[in-house]
């Protein structure tokens, strides 16, 4: 206990100072082992990882869904999106954020991206809203909370991520990840619902547009919809291996991309450079993630800790809710894929002892991340909206944020409480108990 | 999700000589031909009923080629996901001091990688191990791992030399990625 102790602390130092979080837990991790079983079997163990992350067909997910990600990125579709959303839901009040959501949701699931998600969606959709006088702070807050929603609605990478680090199935993870993507999306729009009708004077209503407009405007986004709930289905349903609708998704996607007439051999070069450079960063760290979970469990830190807790008296619920409590004050610093790389070698074991599912907690603490995006002092999406409306202050957009933040913790607590709403599809499709 | 968009955009490290070129042809093709036979798999599978033989095998030694083909671009252009709480509050000479050691101690994890590539290549040599379902040895595709993570070593000891010599700069903290441009509405 006392050595993994150490080792953890160092680990905190070296990697606050800047050194590759992937390396750094190599490191500590190869080393701990080394110290604790003896250098040849520490030599055994990390080229063991290495080849079970770089060279496993199961991984290959990742890679495949980023490079989705960079064609319909780069298929600049963006305008269509948020067109096709503002013509069915615009009319109503508050409907254009309600649109900037289903827009978002939409856009940063096959993109993959928060942070590309909240830069574009913001120049299409500030524009717009600025015209029907929407309040700055309900545009800012809308944009920045709807980018979130990709982190968890499937193909996610933070999911596969999660997957690869507890050896769960990414598609059990995927399935899992649905119904919460949904609740969280019809939250939204609730809030967006509430606020305006409260303050009707924040969202205006917009022209309503004719069917003919509207079947119009959906035909021109048909293909990435149609690709969208294809992934979606495939995976949800048990049709495709996460690997088979990765494959389906890049394809698809470059054939959208080509059919936009947006894929030139450059645009296309450059999307397979940065999706391989991705996997690479990625990669290297759930390498380093995979070592140090080796010396982990070997180290018994999560015995240790476990021991404690029993000492404690607590049920496992209360250290469930202490364990939450303190991903929401440790995400309001550190932020997305590092919150997930460093805590899940120390919390899972213990999660899983308490007796929690752990496709239920990867949709936990990815929730949990999607709240670390938006919440001061350090929130990404907020300080990307900030360069994106310069001429609104911070304290603004965050107050815009605070509906949409409330909702976030409702939809954590519905699914802390009630497991069932992640557990029921995988338990359904692929039997998961 | 929240990956770093265009990773090596804000580095200001050139990557345009041939080496460097040669490393970006080889990961893209690598992962394009992944995606490629994977789709093909699919529709033969479910369309025609005859899915490629050995699509899974392929697709994890292509996975390989790609993770350690963009490490060296990676490295070189310092876009390792790092945690960046302090990194603005570190500055000048300590900040000068910060990177240099973080790029001794990525070269001596990037040697390590080399050296237990090329010797995982060697045990399964040794044992005549092969892949279940084509029967392919691995290790000459350990031996090339080993290599790409060689020339990822070499190029941090030329960073570290560039650095030593003045010529590598300071990395800056990052800036956001979002395009700074006010939009339409002016401040009051």
């Amino acid at each position: 206990m006392t050595v993994s102790l150490i080792g953890f602390a160092i680990l905190f130092v070296i990697a606050f100072l800047g050194f590759p979080l992937g390396f750094a837990m190599f490191v500590v991790g190869g080393v701990g082992f080394a110290l604790l079983r003896g250098t040849g079997p520490a030599m055994e163990m990390v080229v063991q990882q290495t080849m079970d992350v770089a060279l496993n067909t199961n991984f290959a997910v990742l890679p495949m869904f980023l490079l989705m990600g960079a064609f319909v990125f780069r298929a600049a579709l963006s305008d269509d999106l948020y067109e096709a959303a503002d013509a069915w839901l615009g009319h109503h009040r508050g409907g254009l954020a309600m649109a900037t959501i289903a827009a978002s949701g939409g856009f940063a699931a096959v993109s993959g991206s928060s942070l590309a998600t909240v830069a574009t969606m913001a120049k299409v959709a500030i524009p717009s809203m600025r015209k029907y006088n929407y309040s700055d702070s309900l545009a800012a807050g809308t944009i920045a909370a709807g980018g979130t929603l990709g982190i968890l609605i499937p193909p996610s990478a933070a999911l596969i991520i999660y997957g690869i680090l507890t050896e769960e199935g990414i598609a059990e993870l995927f399935a899992a990840g649905i119904i919460p993507g949904i609740i969280s999306v019809v939250l939204y729009i609730i809030v967006i619902r509430i606020v305006t009708h409260y303050r009707p004077e924040m969202g205006p209503r917009g022209e309503r547009t004719g069917w003919a407009e509207r079947f119009k405007k959906l035909y021109r986004v048909w293909g990435i919809v149609l690709l969208f709930l294809m992934i979606l289905g495939g995976i949800s349903f048990g049709v495709f291996t996460p690997n088979e609708a990765g494959g389906i998704g890049t394809i698809g996607a470059l054939l959208f991309a080509l059919m936009r007439r947006r894929m030139t051999w450059t645009v296309l070069f450059e999307s397979l450079v940065e999706a391989a450079q991705t996997t690479a960063m990625v990669f290297m760290i759930a390498i380093g993630a995979l070592v140090l979970n080796n010396f982990v469990a070997l180290a018994g830190i999560s015995s240790g800790v476990i021991n404690w807790i029993d000492s404690l008296n607590f049920t496992p619920f209360t250290v469930l809710l202490i364990i939450l409590a303190f991903y929401i004050v440790l995400g309001t610093v550190i932020e997305g894929l590092a919150m997930i790389f460093l805590t899940v070698p120390i919390f899972v074991p213990v999660i899983e002892a308490l007796g929690f599912d752990l496709v239920w907690f990867g949709i936990v603490l990815v929730m949990v991340v999607e709240i670390s995006l938006i919440t001061p002092p350090i929130g990404l999406n907020v300080f990307i909206m900030k360069s994106m409306m310069p001429d609104v202050p911070l304290n603004v957009i965050f107050k815009g944020i605070a509906p949409f933040f409330c909702a976030d913790i409702i939809r954590l607590a519905l699914v802390v409480f009630f497991p069932i709403l992640a557990l029921w599809l995988p338990q359904t499709v692929y039997q998961h108990f | 999700m929240t990956l770093p968009d265009v990773p090596g955009a804000d580095s200001g490290a050139r990557q345009d000589n041939w080496l460097f070129f040669a490393l970006k042809l080889v990961a893209a093709v690598m992962i394009f031909a992944m995606a490629i036979l994977t789709f093909l798999d699919v529709v033969g599978r479910y369309v025609f009923a005859a899915p490629i033989q050995g699509t899974f095998e392929i697709v994890g030694l292509l996975l390989g080629v790609v993770t350690f083909s963009a490490l060296p671009l990676v490295t070189y252009s310092r876009t390792h996901i790092t945690v960046d709480l302090f990194d603005s509050f570190i500055r000048g000479r300590f900040r000068w001091i910060q990177q240099f050691c973080v790029l001794i101690g990525s070269a001596i994890v990037v040697a390590f990688f080399t050296e237990r590539l090329f010797s995982a290549g060697l045990d399964e040599a040794a044992a005549n191990y092969v892949t279940e379902d084509l029967g392919l040895s691995r290790a000459p595709l350990l031996y090339g791992l080993s290599g790409l993570s060689a020339i990822t070593t070499i190029l941090l000891l030329m960073m570290i030399w560039q650095m030593a010599t003045g010529k590598l700069k300071v990395k800056q903290p990052d800036q956001l990625p979002a395009d700074p441009k006010p939009t339409d509405k002016s401040a009051p």
